[in-house]
């Protein structure tokens, strides 16, 4: 007997199968394949044929995954990188015994390791990750009826150049060398660590010079 | 300025204008500011004198000195009593001197002084403390017209020798002195 789809195939004897002219397969034929109509072909040695059509449906959720999208096609999410400019949409989905998509899940997320802002969200079947600290790592989970499921590792690196934090001191004297520091961050104010090297700063605000003093008001 | 893993230590800098500022920094289009910081100005090094234009002598004007460091900026910190030297302006005729104060009181870089100046002349005052100095620009030290009632008018005879003079009068000796070379002395009863 065997079949289309994911049907285990499977001989029945000439004898003892049989009672009465009928086999029956019962608990004998396991079928794990997608759902939707399949047919089951059954072949005699002698050539002889029969078919019979069954309609597959999907099972009851068995297992969770965290999954890139909300429909069937949806990728389980393994490990992932991105950086503090990006964001990861998340969607829970179950799945039967054959692994089958079984339809979004609502339950709970949370999140393991550095990953910042932790994530906190309950009965939603999707969230969105928006990191704002890097360096950082970690899993983000889901749990839903006893159902759960996690990422593979998410590595968070810092965004792209966004602006300068300048710390100088609060007081100077003019004429008097100071020293100040400049740190590289990105749009959450992570340090960018791939900025080095000479770069060129262009210093402003600071009045001039004042040598040129004003001449007295003359009192005529 | 050179970055090492997105920063940039002890970038050195130097200031030169008193006052509150924050520092901008720019790549770009990428840009960062400080928090303020509260420039002050450095030690004085410099006056500044400010004086009238045209004083009468014989009265008393006020004159502003003010205190500046090598930048220009006033020294705000230049205050208290300081003994300055005056100089430039020269002696009456009659051998007054300039009158100065003995010292100076500054507050926040800034003092004023009473001067009296007696001698007729453009002259300018210089004050110096120490490697401090500082000029004003010219002083054109006049005379004030008498009122008539306060006028002495003298007539030569003859005719012809009538004319404008100047002339300085003692009240001691009750002379007129005509302050021109080769001319008498008149002496009235």
């Amino acid at each position: 007997v065997t079949g289309t789809g994911a049907l285990n195939t499977t001989s029945l004897a000439s004898s003892g199968s049989f009672a009465g002219g009928v086999a029956d397969l019962s608990g004998n034929l396991t079928f794990t394949g997608q759902t939707g109509s399949h047919t089951i072909t059954a072949t005699s040695a002698s050539g002889k044929t029969g078919s019979a059509t069954a309609t597959i449906t999907v099972g009851p959720a068995a297992t969770a995954k965290i999954v890139n999208g909300s429909s069937a096609g949806a990728t389980q999410i393994t490990t992932t990188a991105l950086t503090a400019d990006q964001t990861l949409p998340l969607f829970a989905a179950g799945y039967d015994v054959s692994g089958n998509w079984a339809g979004a899940l609502s339950g709970n997320w949370g999140s393991t390791g550095t990953l910042a802002p932790a994530v906190t969200n309950t009965a939603a079947s999707s969230i969105t990750f928006a990191p704002t600290s890097a360096p950082a790592s970690g899993t983000i989970t889901f749990n839903s009826g006893g159902l759960t499921a996690a990422t593979g590792t998410v590595t968070v690196t810092p965004g792209a150049l966004h602006h300068f934090v300048v710390n100088a001191p609060a007081t100077a004297t003019a004429g008097t060398a100071t020293s100040v520091s400049i740190t590289a961050v990105d749009a959450d104010g992570n340090t960018v660590s791939s900025y080095t090297g000479a770069q060129t700063i262009v210093f402003s605000q600071p009045g001039t010079d004042q040598r040129a003093v004003p001449q007295p008001i003359r009192l005529m | 300025v050179t970055f090492t893993n997105g920063v940039a230590n002890s970038v050195p800098i130097t200031l030169v204008k008193a006052e509150t500022v924050k520092l901008k920094a720019t790549q770009g289009a990428t840009t960062g500011m400080s928090a303020d910081i509260v420039v002050s100005g450095a030690a004085a090094n410099i006056f500044t004198v400010n004086a009238p234009g045209s004083p009468i002598a014989g009265v008393a004007f006020t004159v502003q000195i003010t205190a500046y460091d090598q930048f220009g900026n006033i020294d705000t910190g230049y205050g208290g009593s300081h003994t300055l030297v005056f100089a430039t302006p020269g002696t009456a005729p009659d051998g007054t001197a300039p009158q100065y104060p003995g010292s100076v009181n500054f507050t926040a870089g800034t003092g004023t002084a009473s001067i009296s100046l007696f001698k007729r002349e453009i002259t300018s005052l210089k004050v110096t403390e120490g490697a401090k100095t500082g000029t004003s620009s010219t002083i054109s030290v006049g005379s004030v017209p008498l009122p008539l009632s306060r006028r002495l008018v003298v007539t030569t005879r003859p005719a012809r020798y009538h004319s404008s003079c100047l002339c300085r009068w003692s009240l001691a000796s009750k002379t007129l002195t005509k302050i021109r070379k080769g001319y008498p002395t008149l002496t009235l009863p």
